[in-house]
């Protein structure tokens, strides 16, 4: 049986986790620059939602979202109400159709972040030939960085998330 | 005691007195203030002496290997608190002459414009999914900064306040399509308008639009803000034209402009919350 006070103690060091990840965003990251830092949250948003309860991958996103808005020169509210709903609907998935897997990870990361960089190149450009170029020369290539993140991510909340008396993932 | 004083030993002891007051009168009339016989022990022993000091600090070093470690311990932990000190003082010697240097650059343009109110504040966070270099300052309703409240670095604009929260403001750089800033180059006086592109932002450059075909604009112009809306005030530096290029979906022209500011190493700005002639 999972205790109580470590499954509270988890989600505190993955709310930690979100938020050292959400400042990593304002300067970039080495090697990756800019570009490694812009979607950083959505992988270990998509990862822990894959070992949450529905209430909590929300909440979560919720978290994660706002620390984005902070920072984000987009309309307030815009960013946490999407990952939230990201949260959410992982957890769902979870539920009924995948399984707790890095592929499901994989998979789900990679959804997400396809439909963020063209709601990011749209909302940032004027007109379709901007959106392209965007799209192309930035977005994308900050989709592929963050992708980079995902197995790592998963790794680190299956861990996290690793029952020891019972050696299995709650 | 007539045997004594004429003993050979009373004899010598009597030439030793009289050479050394002859040494001592000869050093006083001397410019060099010693005597023929200290120079003459000088010669034969100063060499002698070098190498007695030679070997006397060899030993002292020597002897340093039989202080117990704890003396070196305390030593060592002295030295590096006093190293952490100085490095601390460093630090805020560093912080306060750079607060110095833009402070000065402020109170110059202060000086030039006494109507500007000013807003201080320090960039605190970036969005990195953000081509346009948008950046969150903090300062904000407290004090005194509203939305569209221009930003600027010197004398340089560098951009716009989109967002403001009690404490902290989301700014929006000169970059972003979004931010429009009406414009005259400083040397032919055309008037056009500064918007960001997202293929010149990918170059970290933007275009001053509405020129003619025919403009005087050239390379190497300068490009101020002319005060036309009441949101930026008249003559704040914008970038320096790179070159002038015909617009392909009409009839005019626009020039691509190099901002004068490097927005990914700016660490604070001032916020124009208020100036003579905003909002006309």
């Amino acid at each position: 049986m999972f205790p109580e006070k470590r499954r509270w103690t988890v989600r505190l060091c993955v709310l930690l986790l979100l938020a050292v990840t959400a400042l990593l965003r304002s300067g970039g990251l080495p090697f990756f620059g800019s570009i490694g830092g812009a979607f950083l949250v959505v992988p270990l948003l998509i990862c822990l939602s894959l070992f949450e309860t529905e209430l909590a991958s929300v909440l979560f996103g919720l978290a994660a979202g706002a620390l984005w808005d902070y920072s984000s020169a987009l309309p307030d509210g815009w960013m946490t109400l999407f990952c939230g709903v990201a949260g959410f609907l992982c957890a769902v998935s979870v539920r009924f159709f995948i399984r707790r897997k890095l592929t499901s990870a994989l998979v789900g990361s990679a959804l997400f972040l396809a439909v963020v960089s063209l709601l990011f190149s749209f909302s940032a450009s004027q007109g379709l030939a901007d959106a392209n170029i965007l799209f192309l020369y930035y977005y994308l290539p900050c989709a592929v960085c963050a992708m980079c993140f995902v197995p790592i991510d998963f790794y680190i909340v299956k861990k996290l998330y690793r029952d020891r008396n019972e050696d299995k993932v709650i | 005691m007539k045997t004594f004083f004429n003993s050979v030993p009373c004899k010598v002891i009597a030439v030793l007195l009289c050479a050394a007051i002859l040494g001592c009168a000869s050093a006083a009339a001397s410019e060099n203030a010693s005597s023929p016989v200290s120079t003459a022990l000088g010669v034969v022993f100063s060499p002698l002496k070098r190498a007695a000091a030679s070997i006397s600090n060899s030993l002292s070093d020597f002897s340093a290997y039989f202080v117990s470690s704890g003396y070196y311990r305390d030593r060592v932990e002295e030295l590096e608190g006093e190293l952490a000190s100085l490095r601390s003082q460093m630090v805020d010697y560093e912080q306060t002459r750079q607060k110095l240097e833009t402070y000065e650059q402020f109170l110059e343009l202060k000086e030039q414009n006494p109507d500007y109110t000013f807003a201080e504040g320090a960039v605190i966070a970036r969005d990195s999914a953000d081509l346009y270099y948008s950046f969150v300052l903090d300062c904000g309703e407290q004090d005194g900064v509203s939305v569209d409240d221009p930003v600027i670095f010197g004398s340089y604009l560098a951009g716009v306040v989109k967002e403001v929260r009690s404490s902290s403001c989301v700014v929006k750089t000169f970059l972003d399509p979004s931010v429009n800033v009406s414009a005259y180059e400083v040397r032919s006086r055309e008037e056009g308008y500064v918007s960001g592109n997202t293929s010149l932002a990918l170059a970290g450059q933007c275009r001053l639009s509405g020129l003619q075909r025919d403009t005087a604009v050239s390379a190497g112009g300068i490009v101020c803000t002319s005060g036309v809306g009441g949101i930026y005030p008249r003559d704040l530096i914008i970038g320096t034209v790179n070159e002038v290029v015909d617009e392909t979906v009409d009839i005019s022209a626009y020039a691509v402009l190099e901002p004068g500011i490097d927005f990914g190493e700016l660490t604070d700005a001032f916020v124009l919350i208020d100036f003579a002639g905003k909002g006309e």
